[in-house]
């Protein structure tokens, strides 16, 4: 079906190819993952098989690209968009009209279809994707995952072969992300669909994948096979796995239930161990860092947070979970003071929120937002943290050293805006640590960021915990969660529905648990390090 | 809950008293009755919040124009304050900026404010309730792409409005304060960045599901077209200026004639190479009619009224203020604009049904 034949690209102005000398062969019905550090190239791969590159971006391409015997060289997207329907990541940005049904209409009447086609095709696709309830929906009224479902619906209505998504789960809350997969499969299996799907949360969709491309640097070859045979071998892969190849797992597992045998035998192994806390809270202090009472707040008269009461040490890491819409931003941008409470009271390092000026609060706490390009508009990286500095009136005397301890020396005279994913939030959050603030709160840190950006992240929020550093953030990642917080608050519907020590939390959910606890069920056990720490081995 | 050609029809009568009248009575009342529809449909519309945004930076420009009226116009016979007087001499002319504060230059400064206010709020409520993608269906088709560009555009501003109050929050928390026009680059940088982007995905995606049906044409083809659509403007300009500038009327008209022809023709020859087909047109129901009426007695009144008895929607405040003319029987005509508003309390239906 796909066959790509000593495929090198650059893009225009570019010395180094985003794509060197790639050749690759997908047969029809497949269903193929490809991976990646960010920026190694594998949207630049995917975009090669519907003609997006080079009709979009120009640039060079040399080598042979053929999708079902046509050539998207030669027939770029319009000609292409038949065979192969295209998924992006952010699906709130790739929409063209306000309704659902408007929107599954649009390729098709792009392509002259007649109407009674139109009608039949719509039909078809609505009940495929078990989305036919959504039909007279405002597409800005969905929640991110009936967004993901509409945006492969608006593809499919011209019945290609090829379905193409470039990471369209990023975006999504993992149940969210769930439901997009598992329609995924489903489209895969019943109709036979050849799915190319790019990444980054293996532990979502390695299970459901034939063969495995991974694209190792810009530029280099990549490693392609069955999902177990790539995943032992490369750096990027799912707590699981990581665990399966440090104890020899052989075949090595990609689902929790593939990893129940071993880890039966595992448990026995470690059920000699004294049972101990390996991680221990902050102990409450006199003054909570952070101190919210019956808090309440509305939009245009829907209630947002009712009644949130909870309680922040000095130097505690306290994750905010629960899904999209609970309340996690907003909770957030109540407890900095950006929005007023109706009702309640939040006290931040001694001061009353309401009554205290912004700019006091800002200069003691800090704020990553979701999206860190909101944050960054300076020329250069350094000059983005002097900006900061200066709105402080803070010394810019430790750049150099902070950029060094967040892995972005390098990068001080880059464009902010030209980073990587991992390497914009970074810089993000460099933007906001620059005035040493005594508390850092965080909104989604790792969404769109690969398994490499997640441990750098982690590290840096660790060395944040050990300078005595209040952190809180909002998040859907569990593996995070299980590595860096103390306490997990799970907000539902605006409520506080748990609040308690991680370990007795991920251990008592189904949900909102790690790989590892979900596959040990032990509430000593949330990451790899916990397993092979217990083990004497050096995670 | 309307058909997009009955809203047209509503925002077309609603803009009538904005562009036929100076009288204040009629452009208050024409302002709390379209309020009124706003208020309703922005409860079941998820745009409203980002037009809410606009209209408050409209209520503020309006209430700018007032201040600049009154500081520097001081024509008018009755004066109300004095204030300390600035001049400048610009060679032949001369600003004034304070002095005499007049109840004219007041009155003159409120109508023309509640004018720009009210075509706002009209467009605001027009573009809340209606579906942008059912009115392009309704354009001509060689009009379709300009016209999806103008819808995706329309789409975009309240995005981008939502995008620059996230991006303002963002840098207030880090500490970033907005207190001149200099303070502004990391509001404005952040957002052209985000717009581009969030453009560059929209394209792709758009192409990427056969966008740009247009079967291109044969070079020659191509600027035979552009040749001919040049000689049409021509044209037309040349019958403007005939019809402006010569005795024989006749000339002009038929330049003008001649030009509009030859510039539809050329219309209708390019929208027979745009390949697009339309999903479906909305249905027409017997409460679009009962809008579509109300508009079309509105708009036959107030036009009648301004082509018979123009005196009586006129104002001017100048050279000393008369308070203006009140006749209920236009006044009456002016509630027909809350129709929409009557419906949706009646029924208790939303913009989305």
């Amino acid at each position: 079906m796909i066959e790509l034949n000593g495929v090198t690209y650059h893009y225009p102005n570019q010395s180094v190819p985003a794509l060197r000398d790639v050749s690759l062969q997908i047969p029809t019905g497949s269903f193929w993952l490809v991976v990646g550090q960010s920026g190694a190239g594998k949207s630049t791969l995917l975009r090669c098989l519907n003609g997006l590159v080079p009709h979009f971006y120009g640039g060079v391409l040399r080598g042979r690209v053929r999708v079902g015997g046509r050539d998207p060289v030669a027939l770029g997207p319009r000609g292409m968009s038949d065979l192969v329907g295209f998924v992006f990541q952010d699906p709130e940005s790739q929409f063209v009209t306000q309704r659902v049904e408007d929107e599954l209409a649009f390729a098709m009447e792009n392509r002259n279809f007649d109407q009674a086609l139109m009608r039949r095709r719509i039909e078809e696709v609505l009940d495929q994707l078990s989305i036919a309830d959504l039909r007279a929906r405002r597409v800005d009224t969905l929640s991110g995952g009936q967004q993901q479902l509409v945006a492969i619906a608006s593809v499919l209505t011209l019945q290609p072969a090829v379905l193409v998504l470039d990471e369209p789960t990023s975006q999504l809350d993992p149940q969210a992300a769930e439901e997009v997969l598992t329609i995924l499969q489903r489209l895969n299996l019943d109709l036979g669909l050849t799915i190319v799907i790019s990444e980054h949360r293996l532990e979502r969709v390695a299970q459901y994948a034939d063969q495995i491309c991974y694209l190792p640097e810009r530029g280099a070859p990549p490693i392609i096979g069955e999902p177990r045979a790539v995943l032992s071998q490369i750096e990027l892969a799912p707590p699981l796995v990581q665990l399966g190849r440090r104890l020899q797992w052989q075949p090595l597992p990609l689902t929790i239930k593939e990893g129940r045998p071993f880890a039966e035998q595992l448990k026995a192994r470690l059920a000699d161990e004294t049972r101990a806390p390996t991680q221990v809270s902050s102990q409450p202090s006199a003054a909570p860092a952070l101190t919210v009472r019956d808090l309440w707040f509305a939009y245009n008269g829907r209630a947002a947070l009712k009644g949130v009461s909870l309680q922040v040490q000095p130097s505690e890491t306290v994750a905010l979970m629960g899904r999209n819409g609970a309340g996690k931003s907003t909770l957030l941008k109540n407890i900095v003071g950006l929005l007023k409470p109706q009702r309640g009271k939040v006290t931040l390092l001694g001061m009353d929120v309401q009554t205290t000026d912004l700019a006091e609060i800002t200069r003691r706490v800090g704020f990553v937002p979701q999206n860190p390009g909101r944050l960054l508009f300076s020329d250069t990286l350094e000059q983005e943290l002097r900006f900061t500095c200066h709105a402080h009136d803070v010394p810019p005397t430790h750049i150099g050293e902070l950029l060094s301890q967040l892995g972005l020396r390098e990068h001080s005279q880059t464009y902010p805006r030209d980073l990587s994913a991992g390497e914009r939030q970074r810089a993000a959050l460099a933007a906001i640590l620059v005035a040493r603030p005594q508390i850092v709160l965080l909104d989604e840190p790792t969404r769109g960021l690969d398994y490499t950006s997640k441990e750098k992240l982690r590290t840096i929020l660790a060395g944040l915990r050990q300078q005595g550093v209040t952190i809180l953030l909002a998040t859907h990642d569990v593996e995070l969660v299980a590595q860096c917080a103390d306490r997990v608050i799970l907000l539902g519907d605006g409520e506080v529905i748990v609040d308690g020590a991680t370990r007795a939390m991920m251990t008592d959910s189904l949900v909102f648990a790690s790989q590892i606890n979900k596959l040990l069920r032990d509430d000593r056990f949330l990451t790899v390090a916990d397993v092979l720490t217990r083990l004497g081995e050096t995670p | 809950m309307y058909h997009t050609m009955a809203w047209g029809m509503w925002l077309l009568a609603a803009l009538m008293p904005f562009l036929l009248t100076k009288n204040p009575f009629y452009l208050t009342l024409t302002i709390v009755v379209i309020s009124v529809d706003y208020a309703m449909v922005r409860r079941s519309s998820p745009s409203s919040q980002s037009w809410a945004l606009l209209l408050r930076l409209g209520i503020a420009f309006a209430l700018m124009s007032v201040i600049f009226n009154i500081l520097f116009v001081s024509a008018g016979a009755t004066r109300l304050v004095t204030l300390p007087a600035w001049r400048f001499d610009l060679g032949q002319t001369a600003i004034q900026i304070g002095g005499a504060i007049t109840l004219e230059g007041l009155a003159y400064g409120l109508t023309q404010a509640l004018a720009m206010l009210g075509i706002l709020i009209a467009l605001a409520t027009f573009n809340t309730s209606v579906d942008h993608y059912e009115l392009l269906r309704s354009a001509p088709r060689w009009m379709h792409q300009s016209a999806l560009v103008l819808s995706i555009a329309v789409t975009f501003v309240p995005q981008m409005l939502i995008a620059q109050a996230e991006i303002r929050e963002a840098q207030i928390l880090r500490g970033h304060r907005f207190r001149a026009l200099r303070d502004l680059p990391p509001l404005f940088v952040a957002l052209l960045a985000e717009g581009l982007e969030r453009s560059i995905t929209l394209a792709e995606s758009m192409s990427a599901r056969g966008f740009g049906g247009a079967q291109p044409h044969a070079p020659r083809a191509t600027t035979l077209l552009r040749a001919l659509i040049a000689l049409a403007l021509f044209v037309l300009i040349a019958g403007a200026v005939a019809l402006n500038f010569l005795a024989e009327k006749i000339i002009g008209l038929l330049l003008l004639a001649i030009g509009s022809g030859l510039l539809l023709a050329v219309l209708w020859s390019i929208s027979q190479s745009v390949q697009c087909s339309r999903y479906r047109r909305a249905r027409w129901h017997s409460r679009d009619s009962i809008l579509a009426g109300a508009s079309l007695v509105m708009l036959a009144v107030l036009g009648g009224v301004w082509l018979v008895d123009r005196a009586s929607l006129g104002f001017y405040p100048y050279p000393r203020f008369v308070p203006p003319p009140f006749h209920p029987g236009i006044a009456a005509v002016l509630l027909l604009l809350s129709a929409p508003a009557l419906a949706m309390w009646r029924n208790k239906v939303s913009v989305d049904d």
